[in-house]
């Protein structure tokens, strides 16, 4: 017989220990609890129950059960478990193909009892260090617990102030909204007279008074007129489908319009109506107008240089220097081409006037509404936002934490975006805006997915995963890129560290 | 690895550039865009101006004679050697050159052994020579020369005239203005030359913005054969097509030129990055024949095929005297080197495999764990992120060999160093590698960087070790680093030089754990003329690029291969890897099917490529799992690894622009479904082993085609999804997405049973079977009548495995009989050299299998003891076994018959493998 064998069946079967004074049978590689399961003085059943065998057949390196339960301590069954009793440390499992490969998997030693290989039995030190370890993480549990606790309670008073907040601006809004009526009726009763008595004056140019060209309106007409074009089938709203057949949204130039790239210029949405078209997605879509009717040059050169498409905070800043400077150019050929002005007698004048003032009052009340309505939304956007069973997350947005490695500055903002930037210089990139919670093991407030970042050359856009551990300050802990384009944060934050360890990513001891 | 990045960073420039994938074909040259392939393709067929003077001499083994040229007047010293093993080679070069001539003969494993001919006959038209076997019969006028087997003839050499051998001319004077038109002053009347001076493309040619001075004019060389009653003809690698080659009548021909093609397609007649120039004819009543036609230089070559209907026609009637048969012809055009061809008569598929492997030598047994799984990525980011990777493969039970670190590794792709900062303990990482019984693969190209702070620029620079312009200065081309220059492997000096940077002491941070891939080595030159080289470099003795370009990526990897060995003291058996390939290449490492794509054709096309590749000698393949470019999707990686784990070369590889694809990031199922396939990789690594070492003695491939084993079943002639490893499984991946059922060709025309291994489900009919297919596995079947050598245990490395039992698998056939082989040894070293291995055959017959050994005077100490024994179709009412051997004596076993499956084990014989033994079925 060879000399494995000899091993196995001299000391692979079961060894023998005292225990308070009585003798306990103990199969090599099963807890002690599960001795009785082995009882030596009849037939194994496998544990599955699916045979009977002689319990010599009990690791003696022959696989007979299907479920691998005959072979505990050996190789032999592909599918068996293997126990370390690992005294001074944690019990483990390990596949029992670990048992007797060459490699020391237990820190008891109890793995390699027949490999030739000399393992040292380190459970003490190890497990010495472990609870140390498992102190020091339970300290820091308990700190950390104190601040989220302190982070919960500010995180309710946000929400309680945005609530109250929120009732406030509903009830400023409906107030201004009722203004705006009160002043568009003002307004149309003085346009009213102002157009009897301009009458007289036809065809003395009518038109110009009553289009007081302001600088939005032009915007809003030209965005208008931009929204019926690409409304083709005239429907009131326009959708993704709508946009995704216009070349003009491929925003990576990869020869079709994609799904993302047409919501993106819709904010997300599946179709907006005009007004949502005016209030949000034409600013999106400006730039690309523009970059397509060449009149966006200073953008087409600075991506051309940069290699990036679509960087929405760029864009946007960009477009609006450039609507400031369309607002002059207008201005200047307002003047230009102003003709003289016709005169009117001092009764129509003071009509003029009067009319004047009711459609500046009605644009201020009308601003007004646009005002406390997009705080509103933002506010709204702000409240149905998942921060956390407890709003434990709620005190992090809009805070913004930085990392510095050996090349780049990250940026991670908690329900914001994540970015990076060279420190050699160059521009912001954006690694991803806030999406939404990942889910790991149960826990729902895991990690934090950021999607739709910059688009990769011949890849993704841009993707964060913010993997969230216990700390007792917010802080990020390390940044790589596992994947090209898909990056991982480490954040350290109070706001997930619980006294039972729940929420921690980190392994219990 | 590729082009990438570079396309990366200069699409980024032009953001609005529309992006298209796929390779770029205005990048390579077609036939016509290449002068010589111009000229020697438009040779008119049955013209040949050479005739064979009949002041031939037959000496002991070889004849000699003078050829000449009636259109040019050119003498040629023409020589058939005869060879051992049905072999002939036939050299041809100019009888007084104005230079010499490039010859491949690195190629040869050593000078081919001859064999004594014979003058048999002589007659005023014909004289031929020949052995009790085969004989040759050369043809004085026109020249012509026809192998025989027996007194079938079996291959033709010149049969349609197509040959071609521009002889070394001097550069015609530049004409004074006003007088063109008129040929030049010196021709010789009697003498109406062979056109190559009127070519433009002569005496200097352009391709994009590329220049070729070509100083030496036109010197090209072509030949044709005729493979008589073949069928199809195999081989030529390496070209992302199929297996059996097609007809090039209506397409450029195949082409032969090392190059690195940017995603490249599947295309049949493209070049890759090798080239192995030996085509196989086979037919039903033909059996098998081969040509090796040995030059370095670029080399297309055209097929025709009697089925594209009468081109060849007139030759076959010629020679046969029977329309009917069938024929394939062979046209080799290469640019310069002389004719050295090797004519091998076969008869059988692998009579013909071993003599082309005689020549250029069989692939070196490898250690164990390169058969093992490979996990490569372009790139492990540091050495964290190596650990974390392998410590995975435990925590997710997936047996694991090798992590590979690509060119990030490095200090600014300076080869033999590392960055220092991702990397700044290598010999930790390694040990955390090793302690688990894994290795490390690194990568070392042959560009190196042009820095001032890099000392092998500077010892190169320094010590002229660089491929060198005309004018003597140094080479630079544009590569990973930027600004590189080559060093030139064909310099014994630059060869000592490059094997001693692998000194540990030299290259710290490696060990004798850390094995080496060689990639780029066709050369790859990003700004290069077609992604390479331009062709009037000058290489060690003053041989052009364009001589020696086919060969160049061998020398690269033979030197790699030779440093390896002296690092261990000549003790542990190197593993390189290659991407660019030549013949004789198999006997310096593995090579890889390049840059591919993570799309269902490209793995299809992985396995004609690696079937081309093993009759050609090579078999040590494999394919990026995954596909090297883009992201497989769940079902194209489940199928992919489940095709690769019955490939010789199984590593999976990724593009630094693809997400991660370690099996664990697809999903459970996915991953259960890998880790079933990677431990069935393992469990049969016993077998792959003795099949690599039965390679190294007899030279036949490791992966057949099934004709290889099964010669008269014409419907298998052009199958490419299915193969046999050994000749006992037969193995036929899916291919293609959604299938829930397959065609499987059973060969063996009902004379054989097929068993499925997982079922052990009979196949008895022949021919092609629509089976069932699941996701969870592909359909790989055991031949009755054989015994397969397993590992049934998982474990996670090969090193783990050493010790473990054995089971055999056994499938009885309708006599009662199965034999099979296994090969043991230390798995790592070269002792087996010395006698430390064992050799043993199985053989079933009746109710008694033994094990024998077959070489008695080899012996090695194994831990190894038989496990179990499975036998299919077993004789019946068994009741027990009984082993014998020396040292056990007598023992009882256990036998039980299972009747859901019809297999009877045989427990625990437990005898140790180092014994024989004879186990007696009890009825």
């Amino acid at each position: 017989m060879n000399n494995a064998l000899v091993l196995a069946a001299v000391i692979g079967l079961f060894t023998c220990r005292h225990v308070a004074g009585s003798q306990v049978h103990r199969v090599r590689g099963v807890p002690i609890s599960k001795t009785s399961l082995y009882p030596a003085d009849r037939d194994f059943q496998c544990l599955d129950g699916s045979l009977f065998i002689p319990f010599n057949r009990v690791n003696d390196d022959y696989c007979d059960c299907a479920d691998g339960s005959d072979e505990p301590a050996t190789s032999a069954c592909s599918n068996g478990s293997f126990f370390c009793h690992n005294p001074g440390h944690r019990p483990q499992y390990i596949p029992s193909s670990w048992v007797n490969d060459g490699v020391c998997d237990c820190c008891d030693a109890s793995d390699e009892y027949a490999s030739g290989k000399s393992c040292v039995d380190n459970c003490h030190e190890l497990g010495k260090e472990a609870r140390i370890e498992a102190q020091r993480l339970a300290e820091l549990a308990k700190e950390g617990n104190k601040i989220r606790l302190e982070m919960m309670n500010r995180g309710k008073q946000i929400k309680t102030e945005q609530q109250s907040q929120i009732v406030k601006l509903r009830a400023d809004y409906e107030e201004a909204e009722r203004m705006k009526k009160e002043k568009e009726v003002i307004k149309n009763q003085v346009e009213e007279r102002e157009k009897i008595a301009l009458e007289k004056y036809k065809p003395a140019e009518p038109e110009r008074i009553i289009n007081d060209p302001e600088e939005d309106e032009i915007s809003s007409n030209e965005a208008e007129d931009y929204f019926n074009h690409l409304d083709s089938d005239s429907s009131g709203t326009v959708t993704v489908a709508e946009l995704q057949v216009r070349q003009t949204f491929d925003v990576n130039r990869n020869g079709e319009v994609s799904l993302d790239e047409a919501k993106y210029f819709l904010n997300n949405k599946e179709e907006v109506t005009l007004q949502e078209f005016l209030d949000s997605a034409w600013a999106n879509v400006k730039p690309y107008v523009m970059l397509e009717e060449g009149t966006f040059k200073q953008l087409n050169q600075e991506e051309s240089e940069t290699g990036e498409h679509d960087d929405p905070e760029r864009s946007k800043e960009e477009e609006e220097e450039h609507e400031a400077e369309g607002e002059e150019n207008a201005e200047d050929a307002e003047i230009e081409s102003e003709p003289p002005a016709p005169q009117y007698d001092e009764e129509t004048q003071i009509l003029i006037s009067e009319a004047d003032k009711g459609r500046s009052q009605f644009k201020d009340a009308e601003n007004a509404v646009k005002d406390l309505l997009a705080e509103l939304r933002k506010l709204e956007d702000q409240i149905d936002r998942d921060y956390g069973p407890d709003q434990e997350f709620a005190p992090l947005d809009g805070q913004c934490f930085d990392y510095t490695d050996i090349e780049y500055v990250y940026t991670f903002c908690p329900f914001g975006k994540a970015t990076q930037k060279s420190k050699s210089g160059g521009s912001e990139v954006i690694l991803g805006h806030w999406h939404e919670w990942v889910e790991f093991k149960g826990n729902r407030y895991s990690a934090m997915k950021f999607d739709r970042g910059l688009a990769c050359w011949n890849g993704p856009t841009r993707s964060t995963t913010v993997h969230l551990s216990c700390g007792t300050e917010n802080k990020i802990l390390a940044v790589s890129e596992p994947s090209r384009c898909e990056y991982a944060m480490e954040f350290a934050t109070p706001a997930v560290c619980h006294v039972d360890g729940i929420g921690d990513s980190h392994d219990e001891l | 690895m590729s082009l990438g990045v570079r396309f990366g960073l200069f699409l980024a420039a032009l953001s609005c550039v529309y992006l298209v994938s796929g390779v770029d074909r205005n990048n390579f040259k077609t036939c016509e865009q290449s002068s010589f392939c111009r000229r020697c393709r438009k040779v008119e067929p049955g013209k040949t101006p050479y005739k064979l003077l009949n002041t031939v001499e037959v000496r002991e083994t070889d004849l000699s004679g003078e050829l000449f040229n009636q259109d040019t007047g050119v003498a040629y010293i023409l020589r058939l050697t005869g060879l051992a093993d049905n072999t002939y080679r036939v050299w041809i070069n100019e009888k007084n050159p104005l230079h010499p001539r490039f010859e491949a003969t690195f190629a040869l494993q050593s000078d081919p052994v001859p064999k004594k001919i014979k003058l048999i006959e002589q007659t005023a038209e014909y004289i031929v020579v020949g052995t009790d076997h085969t004989k040759a019969k050369l043809f004085f006028n026109p020249f012509r020369i026809d192998f025989y087997r027996g007194e079938q003839l079996v291959l033709s050499a010149n049969a349609r005239g197509l040959m071609r051998f521009e002889h070394i001319r001097t550069k015609p004077e530049p004409k004074p203005e006003g007088e063109e038109g008129e040929k030049p002053a010196e021709t010789n009347p009697e003498f109406p030359g062979d056109g190559a001076d009127s070519d433009p493309g002569a005496w200097e040619e352009n391709f994009k913005s590329h220049h070729d001075s070509k100083p030496y004019g036109p010197e090209a060389v072509a030949l044709d054969f005729s493979f008589i009653g073949a069928e199809n003809v195999y081989g030529v690698p390496e070209h992302a097509g199929s297996f059996a080659l097609k007809s090039t009548k209506k397409s450029d021909p195949y082409r032969l030129y090392n190059l690195d093609v940017f995603e490249y397609e599947i295309d049949d007649f493209m070049s890759l990055y090798g080239a192995i120039p030996v085509v196989f004819g086979h037919g039903k009543e033909s059996g098998t024949s081969g040509v090796y036609w040995q030059n370095a230089a670029e080399t297309w070559v055209d097929i025709t095929s009697s089925a594209d209907n009468n081109v060849v026609e007139s030759i076959v009637n010629f020679v046969s005297g029977s329309a009917k048969k069938p024929q394939v012809d062979a046209h080799f055009i290469s640019e310069s080197g002389l004719i050295d061809a090797f004519f091998m008569l076969g008869p059988s598929p692998l009579d013909a495999f071993r003599q082309y492997t005689r020549l250029t030598g069989s692939a070196p047994l490898p250690q164990m764990f390169s058969l093992g799984y490979h996990q490569c990525r372009w790139n492990y980011n540091d050495q964290d992120d190596v650990r974390q990777v392998a410590e995975n493969f435990d925590k997710y039970d997936l047996p694991m060999d090798v992590m590979w670190l690509d060119i990030e590794y490095t200090d600014g792709k300076k080869y033999f160093t590392w960055d220092t900062r991702k990397f700044s303990q290598p010999l930790e990482m390694v040990h955390n590698l090793t302690e688990k019984g894994r290795k490390l693969v690194v990568i070392i190209d042959p560009h190196i960087k042009r820095d001032q702070n890099y000392f092998l620029h500077n010892d190169a620079t320094n010590l002229g070790y660089y491929v060198k312009h005309r004018d003597g200065k140094d080479y630079e081309g544009w590569c990973w680093p930027g600004a590189t220059s080559y060093i030139d492997m064909f310099d014994p000096k630059v060869r000592q030089y490059y094997i001693e940077q692998y000194n540990l002491d030299k290259f710290t941070g490696t060990t004798n754990d850390v094995y080496i891939w060689n990639d780029m080595n066709e050369p790859s030159v990003f700004n290069g003329p077609e992604v390479t080289m331009p062709k009037d470099l000058i290489h060690y003795e003053n041989w052009e690029h364009r001589d020696i370009h086919n060969i160049n990526g061998m020398m690269f990897t033979s030197a790699t291969h030779e440093a390896l060995f002296r690092r261990s003291g000549g003790s542990l058996r190197p593993f390189v890897l290659t991407r660019s390939f030549f013949a004789g290449s198999q006997r310096y490492g593995a090579m890889w099917t390049g840059d591919n794509t993570g799309e269902w054709n490209h793995l299809r096309i992985s396995y004609p490529m690696c079937l081309s590749l093993a009759v050609s000698g090579f078999s040590f393949c494999g394919a990026d799992i995954g596909g090297f470019f883009k992201n497989p999707d769940n079902e194209l990686f489940i199928r992919w690894n489940q095709a690769a784990a019955w490939l010789p070369f199984m590593r999976q590889h990724s593009h630094i622009e693809t997400k991660r694809r370690e099996p664990w990031v697809f999903g459970d199922n996915t991953l259960g479904i890998v880790r079933e396939t990677l431990k069935r990789r393992y469990a049969y690594l016993p077998l792959w082993y003795t099949l690599f070492r039965e390679h190294e003695i007899s030279g036949i491939p490791v992966i057949r085609p099934i004709w290889a084993h099964y010669p008269t079943e014409s419907a298998a002639f052009t199958i490419d999804d299915e193969i046999l490893v050994g000749d006992s499984l037969l193995v036929r991946p899916v291919l293609e997405p959604g299938l829930t059922e397959v065609s499987v060709y059973f060969p063996g025309e009902g004379k054989i049973t097929w068993y499925n291994i997982d079922t052990m489900q009979p196949y008895k009919q022949p021919g092609a079977v629509s089976v069932p297919v699941t996701m969870e596995r592909i359909p790989v079947y055991q031949r009755s009548g054989s015994i397969v050598p397993k590992k049934n245990r998982s474990r996670r490395s090969t090193v783990a495995m050493k010790n473990d039992p054995y089971t055999l698998m056994v499938i009885a056939d309708d006599d009662g009989s199965a034999t099979g082989t296994l090969y043991i040894d230390d798995e790592s070293s070269f002792e087996y050299r010395h006698g430390k291995y064992l050799y043993i055959r199985f053989t079933l017959t009746g109710y008694k299998l033994t094990s024998n050994f077959m070489d008695k005077l080899a012996t090695y100490d194994t831990k190894s003891w038989l496990e179990r024994i499975d036998i299919a179709n077993p004789p019946k009412n068994i009741k027990s076994a009984q082993l014998t051997s020396k040292t056990l004596g007598i023992v009882e076993l256990e036998a039980k018959y299972n009747t859901r499956n019809n297999v009877l084990t045989v427990r625990k014989p437990g005898v140790n493998m180092g014994e024989e033994w004879s186990i007696e079925l009890i009825h």
